[in-house]
């Protein structure tokens, strides 16, 4: 009965969202019509979205069984917080996920005080638009509501990868901003399709670009930890189609982060602006279409069917090509000044715009390749992990200079020469941090040695910088510090915390893989690992091989861990379970395999890794989102 | 400098630049792309030695054999296989942990060298859930021939 309602709920949320377009179409034809305030309409969408996701949640906890996506996807056996998580743990659900997201974003628009009414109805007239279109597609293709006929007595389980904390909020988060962007292209659509030529749609943006990317942000690092733990590989980064699909719009995303600056402070670059917008939703877009699609070999694959893919295509076609057919459209449309100089703060970010495109080009390229020559070459290839490592580095670096000297460039125009004496004190200091990082490395692959150089100069460059502020203005209490140079600080830190981990966890890690026989000793770096023995272990729906190792440093006992491998009583399915030790110099990181079964000994199979500075990056994340929630704390405080 | 030729300079020299850098760019992915092929396909070709390739089919039955060898004083599992397609069949070598959904009888995909008749595999790949088969099996038809 509760699925009923479920679906009822979805189909009065398409019918009032269908006002989104009908109201100007209909308001062209007839001035008077004024069939609904579109303001009160996102709040009604938003309320039966909202209500339709209770529905299906309902289901999935009392284990409605008659719901063929519960009885894929949810047990009996399951605790009762995966059996909630189960909801967005399959494709119907994760996409009423998305549109209960898009909805949500739609109703705090609608709530936020804008002065400039025009644009605030006309995006929801898009946003609205955009909900129909998602909510057509749910209810054509993928109805989480579908009755199985006759009823299971027992689901097949929750896949026993997505059992797990970090996928409780992965996929929530990661839709928050994906989806953040929607209300971001909304806005940019209706100004370009509507004509308002009103420079002030900048600060309308601007928070939505900055929460959506924070919660992008966090979204992805919050994947790739999972990844780190939960898939006993040992690496935190894949270029699994899936992750290139989410750092697509990453990269534009924060590229648009930079360029609003520029727009809205010297009213500069208007319409790249808003085409920055538009692409970023359509690579959002473009990752939902490669994921639910099946097109890719990836992880992330669900079983599919080929209606979604063609449907999600459309919509891909529909919503890029009305995006850019109306930028095209509407030619010169805000005064031109587009005179930037290399040299300058406008300079240094339009350089950080190009190279990040180009990074998303690239990468873009990369992962779609396979997929044309699969349908032109008939030929079944994939690109490997190198080839997106050779291409990051040599974008990466130019980058990482414009981070560093790129804030200490004036607005308008600054000379070379002048900025170069400005900063001998920091020319010296970088001096000093290189040849201590160098010596510290000493032995280390070059490329290594480079990275950490380069990522400790970001950091040193931006305390530079804050310190600068700070003894400019002797009175200034810690209070009083402007969010914009805290978030630039704590953003800029971020990354290169970010590079230094990802420096020591893909070049530095060590590896070893053996039989390891009961206390018998491993070492790696620092550490020996002793091994004491595999003790079965029952959890709720599973029960576990549970072996112990006791590390032992410089020969005194630290810790032990418990590494396991699950097997799944329902589903038929193992999943291996690392253990970490996480230290600030790096992770002992250890997984087992199976049982050696040539003799009788009782020797298993073990993977012990050192990556060093894995923690950095889990920092170096925390912090780029702390900084873009500041951001986002600053502009709100402007009033619109 | 007249504006008009300022533009164009600008204009010629970042299409040069874009041109350059796609060369460079496709260049370097030809050099990184991994072919797949079934166990047939793979034995037509006479020019895939020591050239990195995915080779993917079935596990064939009771095909599973593995061993114990020392390498660098460390013990460790060194396991022989036999990819099929119900057609051809390539026997695979491979050191290491299998990922956990290996078994036989099932769809696998391994990457590495094809050398004299032997396949030395460097990864086997894992899947994620056991419905699931990457797309490059299925047109394989593994399943109707099982």
């Amino acid at each position: 009965m509760v699925a009923e309602f479920g679906i009822y709920f979805l189909i009065l949320t398409l019918v009032f969202s269908s006002f989104g377009f009908l109201q100007p179409i209909l308001s062209n034809i007839n001035k008077n019509i004024l069939l609904f305030s579109q303001e009160k309409l996102s709040v009604l969408i938003f309320t039966f979205t909202l209500l339709s996701f209770f529905c299906l949640a309902y289901s999935f906890i009392i284990s409605d069984f008659s719901l063929n996506v519960v009885v894929n996807n949810s047990n009996t056996q399951l605790p009762i917080i995966y059996k909630i998580t189960g909801v967005w743990g399959n494709h119907e659900g994760s996409i009423l996920l998305w549109l209960l997201v898009m909805t949500f974003f739609g109703f705090l628009f609608s709530i936020q005080n804008i002065k400039n009414k025009d644009i605030k109805i006309k995006t929801l007239y898009v946003q609205n638009t955009l909900i129909f279109l998602i909510g057509l597609f749910i209810v054509l293709t993928s109805n989480p509501f579908e009755r199985s006929f006759p009823p299971e007595i027992e689901g097949s389980d929750l896949n026993p990868l997505l059992q797990d904390p970090g996928l409780i909020i992965h996929p929530p988060l990661l839709y928050l901003g994906y989806v953040g962007f929607s209300i971001v292209y909304s806005i940019s659509l209706a100004v370009l399709l509507f004509k308002i030529k009103k420079d002030d749609f900048v600060n309308v943006l601007r928070p939505w670009v900055f929460a959506s990317w924070t919660f992008l942000t966090l979204g992805i690092g919050l994947g790739s930890w999972w990844a780190y733990y939960e898939l006993g590989w040992g690496g935190f980064w894949f270029w699994d189609p899936v992750e290139n699909a989410s750092l697509l719009p990453w990269l534009t995303a924060s590229a648009l982060l930079h360029t609003i600056l520029i727009s809205s402070k010297r009213k500069l670059l208007l319409k790249w602006t808003l085409l920055l917008s538009i692409i970023t939703f359509t690579l959002s877009l473009l990752g939902t279409f490669l994921v639910r699609s099946g097109v890719l070999i990836s992880v992330h694959a669900f079983a599919n069917d080929p209606s979604r893919g063609l449907f999600i295509l459309l919509l891909l076609l529909l919503v890029t090509g009305a995006g850019l057919f109306f930028y095209i459209k509407s030619g010169s449309f805000f005064p031109k000044k587009n005179n930037i100089n290399l040299i300058s703060k406008e300079g240094a970010i339009s350089l950080n715009n190009i190279f990040m495109l180009t990074l998303s080009f690239t990468i873009l390229l990369g992962t779609v390749y396979p997929l044309f020559s699969g349908v032109i070459f008939n030929t079944k290839i994939s690109v490997g992990a190198p080839f997106f490592n050779s291409i990051l580095a040599p974008i990466i670096f130019p980058l990482v200079i414009g981070m560093i000297f790129g804030p200490f460039l004036k607005w308008g125009n600054d000379d070379f020469f002048n900025l170069i004496n400005r900063l001998k004190v920091l020319l010296f200091i970088f001096f000093i941090v290189a040849l201590f990082v160098w010596y510290l490395n000493f032995g280390g692959p070059i490329l290594s040695i480079i990275f950490f150089i380069f990522s400790s100069w970001i950091v040193t460059s931006s305390l530079f910088e804050f310190t600068k502020f700070i003894s400019l203005k002797p009175k200034l209490t810690f209070k009083k510090v402007p969010l914009k140079n805290l978030s630039q600080l704590t953003a800029h830190i971020g990354i290169g915390l970010l590079i230094i981990g990802a420096t020591g966890t893909s070049i530095l890690k060590k590896e070893k893989i053996q039989f390891q026989d009961p206390n018998q000793i491993i070492s790696i770096s620092k550490f020996d690992v002793k091994f004491m023995g595999v003790n079965n272990v029952e959890g709720p729906n599973y029960i576990s091989e549970m072996g112990e190792f006791k590390i032992y440093q410089n020969g005194e006992y630290i810790k032990s861990l418990y590494p396991e491998r699950r097997f799944y009583n329902s589903s038929d399915q193992i999943t291996t379970e690392a253990a970490i030790y996480s230290t600030i110099f790096g992770d002992l990181y250890i997984a087992i395999g199976d049982k050696n079964s040539l003799n009788d000994s009782q020797s298993w199979t073990t993977r012990i890794w050192f990556n060093p500075f894995t923690l950095w990056i889990w920092i170096g994340v925390f912090l780029l989102s702390l900084g873009g929630a500041l951001s986002l704390i600053k502009t709100l405080r402007i009033k619109n | 400098m007249k504006p008009k030729t300022k533009r164009l300079i600008t204009l010629s020299s970042s299409l040069f630049l874009f041109g350059v850098g796609c060369i460079i760019l496709f260049y370097n992915l030809r050099g990184n792309l991994v072919f797949f092929y079934s166990p047939t396909e793979l034995l037509e070709k006479s020019d895939v030695n020591s050239q990195k390739v995915r080779l993917g089919g079935m596990v064939k039955k009771e095909s599973i054999f593995k061993e114990m060898v020392l390498q660098d004083n460390f013990k460790i599992q060194k396991i022989t296989f036999v990819i099929t397609d119900f057609e051809n069949e390539i026997q695979v070598n491979y050191k290491g942990i299998l990922p956990d959904l290996f078994k036989e009888g099932q769809g696998v995909v391994v990457e590495g060298n094809y050398e004299d008749n032997l396949f030395n595999a460097i990864n086997v790949l894992a899947k994620h859930d056991e419905n699931y088969m990457p797309p490059e099996l299925k047109d394989l038809n593994l399943e109707a021939s099982n």
